[in-house]
């Protein structure tokens, strides 16, 4: 799915655990409450960044902008790669579309 | 009566009816570090009422189904009462256990409805799986929590060899015995924190009496099987996630599964892991003693 560059996303707190280790995060999905230890995720230095900027304020567009400046990578390959990560971490119901 | 598991403190009152007869507590019933938490428990014989408000959090069943049948749920009233309930399908002399705990008020109510007979109820109070059970709850409580895991404490050091089942780490335990290293356990460990060392302590071991043990933690062991030793450090969120995918860890709310993250991710950036694969023999025990004074 293609994301316009004004939607606005946010992490679902409810459903997850999240924790920050160095440059790397773990997220423990939860189902009513309940660890499911069978899918936690961990997410590198770049996943890290992306999780950090969907705060509920910033736009897709003004997410790419940050982290182009953290980040030594091309604007195409960064906009494919975090159009991925949306579409995956929707789909693990980490995010959810705010606006 | 009283035991003594890790940091938490269990009185014991037993109805009528029921006599204590200690296996997997024999032993501990002095404690081994400070106590911190102190839990009141009553042991009744009868059918427990859980009143509606309970709801089903948690549920699951024995793993060898053949060997020890059994369902357990686990149910939730308000944030600090909680209903264990254990059915077994083939009952000797226990239908059913229901353990009602008050968080709160740290009181557990233990219910055994039995087969019909008119004999006393002779038991272990941490009898399978009743104890297990307890145990997850009770060391996630006091920031700590339970590994698949063997220990031994060897010449100052502590190590922890950590696998899912059949990978070897009672294996690891008798290689280390036959080199004369202490055994804390071969199967199942408590880590906690005590004065900000992290410590292996043995827990009671539902067939056998276990006795009170416990090391420092130096370093922990990722085992896997290989055709020749191979000793790996390993580090980052990765490594952490191995070492927390063989905990026991089944937790119906967020708040602990917050505090297991924490209480691992803790002990996993203290603690050096490594990668380990071994084939069984001696050898093994040679180059991870080689590494404790850094000639490996």
């Amino acid at each position: 799915m293609v994301q316009k560059p004004e939607t606005i996303y946010i992490v679902r707190d409810r459903n997850v655990v999240i924790r920050k280790v160095g440059d790397e995060m773990v997220i423990v999905p939860l189902v009513n409450s309940v660890a499911d230890m069978t899918r936690v995720l961990t997410l590198n230095e770049t996943g890290t960044a992306i999780i950090e900027a969907l705060n509920g304020q910033n736009t897709i567009n003004q997410v790419e902008e940050q982290l182009l400046q953290q980040f030594d990578v091309e604007r195409n390959v960064l906009s494919n790669d975090l159009q991925v990560f949306i579409d995956q971490a929707l789909d693990k119901q980490i995010i959810e579309k705010l606006a | 009566m009283n035991l003594f598991l890790g940091p938490v403190q269990l009185t014991i009152k037993f109805d009528a009816g029921i006599v204590p007869e200690l296996l997997a507590s024999a032993n501990f019933t002095t404690p081994l570090i400070d106590p911190t938490f102190h839990y009141s428990c009553n042991f009744y014989l009868g059918i427990a009422e859980v009143s509606s408000s309970y709801r089903l959090l948690l549920h699951g069943e024995a793993d060898d189904p053949d060997l020890m049948p059994y369902k357990w749920q686990i149910l939730g009233a308000e944030k600090h009462l909680l209903a264990l309930k254990i059915d077994f399908h083939k009952p000797e002399k226990i239908q059913q256990i229901t353990a009602l705990i008050d968080l709160k008020e740290l009181c557990i109510n233990v219910f055994f409805k039995r087969v019909p007979t008119s004999e006393e109820l002779h038991i272990d109070p941490l009898l399978h799986p009743l104890g297990s059970l307890l145990l997850v709850y009770f060391a996630n409580l006091t920031g700590g929590f339970l590994l698949h895991a063997s220990g031994v404490r060897d010449m100052r050091q502590g190590y922890i060899f950590s696998a899912v089942s059949g990978t070897g780490k009672s294996t690891m335990a008798k290689l280390w015995q036959q080199r004369g290293a202490e055994l804390i356990n071969d199967d199942r460990l408590w880590l906690h924190k005590i004065n900000g060392q992290w410590h292996a302590l043995s827990t009671p071991m539902p067939w056998y009496a276990q006795r009170p043990l416990l090391t420092p933690v130096s370093k922990i062991f990722l085992l896997r099987q290989a055709p020749t030793n191979e000793i790996t450090p390993i580090s980052g969120i990765k490594a952490q996630m191995r070492v927390m995918s063989n905990c026991i860890q089944h937790f119906h709310s967020k708040e602990m599964t917050e505090a297991h993250l924490n209480h691992v991710l803790d002990f996993t950036q203290n603690t050096p892991i490594y990668d380990c694969g071994f084939k069984p023999d001696c050898n093994i025990v040679d180059a991870i003693r080689a590494l404790a004074i850094g000639r490996f």
